[in-house]
């Protein structure tokens, strides 16, 4: 038989048995529709989770548990000072190509620093690696006020961390205005123009204009009483500040620039503000939140009454971008500035003096935040981290994937339930069709058709009704994700990481949703198609 | 008029037989309600032959027809039909042959509702082993429909046909892939006496012009009269052969 012919042939009986069929099939439509739904929510829902909530290819490599503080003071392990840290260095010396193998046979570190990012950087899995330093005292930040038209600014205590700048996407003006039209799921820019994530204290002169108010300075440069911490890295052109509570004069400091994270954004839309009746931060509010200044007590905690040991220290922290490098419930400052006041408050006792310890080095990190090239690589990746003697953070993250998993397969087994259940509504249909088409059957034996032609008219046409019923399904779950995305949107209100689409329908899902459709189809109508053909023609022609 | 086929002048000149059947019995149910419908049934039929088959009702004659057409292969004896043994060919070869070979015409004319008369014609070709281009599907059918004066039905429904019309569809239908045989079971029996006559000299000139060897059912006189013999069918028995003439040509 032509193909052409049993298509034609096929289209022809089913829009003869148009009516019936439509009835049959409305089982397998439900299904797919129900298939295809399920399954996309389940990926699309994987998605957010795995590109924002949890991204997939984020690993967070931290010290071992039991050696918390060793990420903060150094303490080398025995094995290590045996070693010379040059042999580390494949050319002796240096700054030069670090022997991975040696490096880690004889210095199985128990903190993160410079080298140890720079290790991970040169693995092959690795896209990008960065080293975060949390703030290791508390801090509270006050202000709001304006930006949010209170009577009292707010106040909250605040966690920290530092990043390192050079690995944020800093945009200029028109890349700005660009980000800003795009979906939140998108956005490339980390820090917005005209604002710049850096430590100005590394780079300004020490010998800042002395100033009486604010107004003395320039935009964006606050005059503040002298940075105890600040002295701290230049120490030879302060060398007697002396007890620090005596502070005479004021000067003209850069506020600091701090980067919030996209979750902490989706918190305070979701939750914060509409709790506290302030105002949501959206796509377009977002520039005048920019730029917001607030001033903080580093040192100081609303937690505990307790005084704080070393006196604390007021800064201004300047929000200049929404990153999903910074620290998700807090705020990120440049990592030099991370270093500083760890180090400023560390060691220092009560009065402020300095203690006679051994100081930090300020390049020993609190984590290192790791991109994977691809998903496959993740383990090879965990391998080594657990070589260097390293672990990484539990993110949960494969905890919720395997809840998703498992209630996306439960729905999509649901969805199969219903397809076989309606798969043995078609076989009936068929049943009844066949005994309706007994003649025609006979007819067309007496022409020429073998049992196999018959067959293959009748499992052509469950196929091309399967084909039909797929796409239906399909259209229909697409229309509904379509109405649901556009309910989340516009009628639910926001909620954290409310996604812009919570359905993605890949290829493969088009395509197996239609192959599930043929194959559940042409599954019903198999034993009618061999019942039709086992019919002997000259029982077939006997008048009814 | 189609010129004739060199078969027919082989055919008549050596009066070689076509279908043969030998000590046919065939039964109908099992046990005690087993009935035979045909006894010891020997019978040859020559190339070019027309022939009629009447009797009773019930007498057998449908069965008789369905298994030289191979619709029907539970019976014991041996059947040839154009040197093939019947029941000894497979599925596959069977439905060949009933496609090349054989042509069908029934009493209710069984046509497909849903099909275009040309589309009815050119079913047979849908079954045909080889790929053959749909222009020529197509053109065959128009041959075969307008040689019966149906050249504006070709796109109809088979619904707005006349029975006579219908019933030359049918025919156009068994006789789309050229057959050497047509099978036809109380062709007139659905016609008026006029129609029924049209279709009687149709017969006639499928079987002088084209040499078609013609098996006719049919209890009506006139029919059996235009053949050239006569099997009469009693009780799933042969009473008489009633040999006719054949028509100077
Ligand atoms: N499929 C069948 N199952 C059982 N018995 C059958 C079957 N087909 C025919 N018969 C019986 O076989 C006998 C012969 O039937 P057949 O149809 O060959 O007769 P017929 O000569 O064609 O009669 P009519 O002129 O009425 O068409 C009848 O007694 C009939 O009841
Ligand atoms: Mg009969």
């Amino acid at each position: 038989m032509n193909l052409i012919n049993v298509i034609k042939l096929v289209r022809k009986n089913i829009s003869r048995n148009s009516k019936q069929l439509l009835v049959a099939s409305i089982g397998i439509v439900i299904g797919l529709w129900a298939f295809s739904l399920f399954l996309s929510f389940g990926l699309g829902i994987t998605n957010v989770v795995e590109g924002e909530i949890f991204p997939w290819d984020k690993i967070e490599v931290i010290p071992p548990a039991t050696n918390l503080e060793a990420s903060r003071t150094r303490t080398p392990v025995a094995n290590s000072s045996a070693c010379d840290e040059n042999d580390f260095y494949i050319d002796g010396k240096p700054n030069g190509t670090v022997n991975h193998d040696l490096a880690l046979k004889f210095h199985k570190k128990r903190y993160l620093d410079n080298e140890v990012v720079e290790m991970i950087r040169r693995r092959p899995e690795v896209r990008t690696a960065y080293p975060k330093m949390k703030f290791t005292f508390p801090a509270v930040a006050e202000g709001g006020q304006d930006a949010l038209h209170l009577a009292n600014p707010l106040r909250t205590e605040i966690f920290a961390d530092g990043i390192e700048p050079s690995t944020l996407i800093q945009c200029n003006e028109k890349e700005t205005a660009e980000d800003m039209e795009r979906p939140r799921e998108v956005r490339q820019c980390d820090v917005y123009f005209p604002f710049q994530f850096k430590d100005y204290a590394l780079e300004s002169d020490p010998d800042e204009p002395i100033c009486s108010t604010s107004d003395d300075c320039g935009a964006g440069v606050y005059c503040e009483e002298e940075d105890p911490a600040k002295v701290w890295v230049f120490p030879l052109n302060k060398p007697d500040v002396g007890n620090l509570r005596n502070r005479y004069y004021k000067y003209c400091y850069h506020a600091i620039p701090v980067l919030v994270s996209t979750y902490l954004l989706e918190l305070w839309n979701g939750s914060v503000a509409p709790a506290h009746g302030y105002p949501k931060i959206s796509k377009s509010t977002l520039g005048t939140f920019l730029g917001l200044t607030f001033d903080t007590y580093l040192g100081l905690s609303m937690f505990t009454s307790k005084a704080q040991t070393v006196p604390p220290i007021t800064r201004k922290f300047q929000l200049v971008g929404i990153s999903r490098k910074a620290i998700p419930l807090g705020v990120t400052a440049p990592l030099t500035v991370a270093a500083r006041y760890n180090d400023y408050f560390a060691t220092r006792d009560e009065a402020g003096d300095v203690l006679d310890k051994e100081r930090p080095k300020a390049e020993t990190y609190s984590s290192i935040v790791v991109r994977v090239k691809s998903k496959k690589q993740i383990t090879s990746f965990l391998a080594f981290v657990k070589k260097l003697g390293f672990t990484q953070e539990d993110t949960n993250a494969e905890t919720v994937g395997l809840v998703i998993l498992f209630i996306t397969g439960i729905l999509v087994f649901i969805s199969f339930v219903i397809v076989i259940i309606a798969a043995i509504n078609i076989a009936n249909t068929y049943f009844m069709i066949i005994s309706e088409r007994r003649r025609e059957i006979g007819i067309m034996r007496a022409i020429g058709a073998n049992r196999g032609d018959i067959r293959s008219i009748f499992l052509a046409e469950a196929a091309l009704l399967g084909f039909l019923d797929g796409a239906l399904g399909l259209a229909l779950g697409w229309l509904t994700a379509t109405f649901v995305d556009w309910v989340i949107w516009h009628v639910v209100p926001e909620f954290p990481f409310k996604p812009e689409t919570a359905f993605h329908f890949p290829l493969w899902l088009v395509i197996s949703t239609v192959i599930f459709g043929v194959a559940f189809c042409v599954f019903g109508a198999l034993f009618p198609a061999y019942k039709a053909a086992k019919i002997e023609p000259s029982e077939a022609l006997l008048p009814q | 008029m189609l010129s004739l086929p060199p078969h027919v002048w082989y055919t008549r000149a050596m009066k070689e037989e076509i279908i043969s059947l030998t000590k046919v019995n065939k039964y109908y149910g099992h046990g005690g309600g087993r009935q035979q419908v045909l006894h010891d049934l020997t019978l040859t039929i020559n190339h070019g032959d027309f022939i009629s088959i009447v009797g009773t009702s019930g007498s057998g004659k449908t069965t008789l027809l369905n298994i030289v057409g191979g619709l029907d292969r539970r019976y014991d004896g041996t059947c040839v039909v154009d040197g093939q043994q019947v029941e000894k060919l497979d599925d596959k070869r069977l439905a060949r042959l009933r496609n090349e070979t054989l042509g069908f015409v029934f009493q209710s004319f069984n046509l497909m509702e849903h099909l275009t008369c040309w589309e009815n014609v050119a079913l047979s070709a849908f079954f045909q082993g080889s790929n053959i281009p749909q222009s020529q599907i197509y053109s065959r059918a128009v041959e075969v429909l307008e040689r019966f004066g149906l050249h504006d039905k070709i796109h109809s429904q088979p619904a707005n046909l006349s029975g006579g019309q219908k019933q030359r569809v049918a025919i156009a239908r068994a006789l789309y892939n050229k057959p050497k045989i047509l099978l036809c079971d109380e062709p007139t029996g659905n016609l008026d006496s006029k129609t029924g006559d049209d279709v009687i000299e149709l017969f006639k000139s499928l079987n002088r012009e084209d040499g078609i060897t013609l098996l006719v059912i049919t209890h009506e006189e006139r029919v059996s009269k235009a053949t050239d013999r006569s099997i009469h069918l009693e009780d799933g028995r042969i009473v008489s052969e009633n040999a006719e003439a054949p028509p100077v040509k």
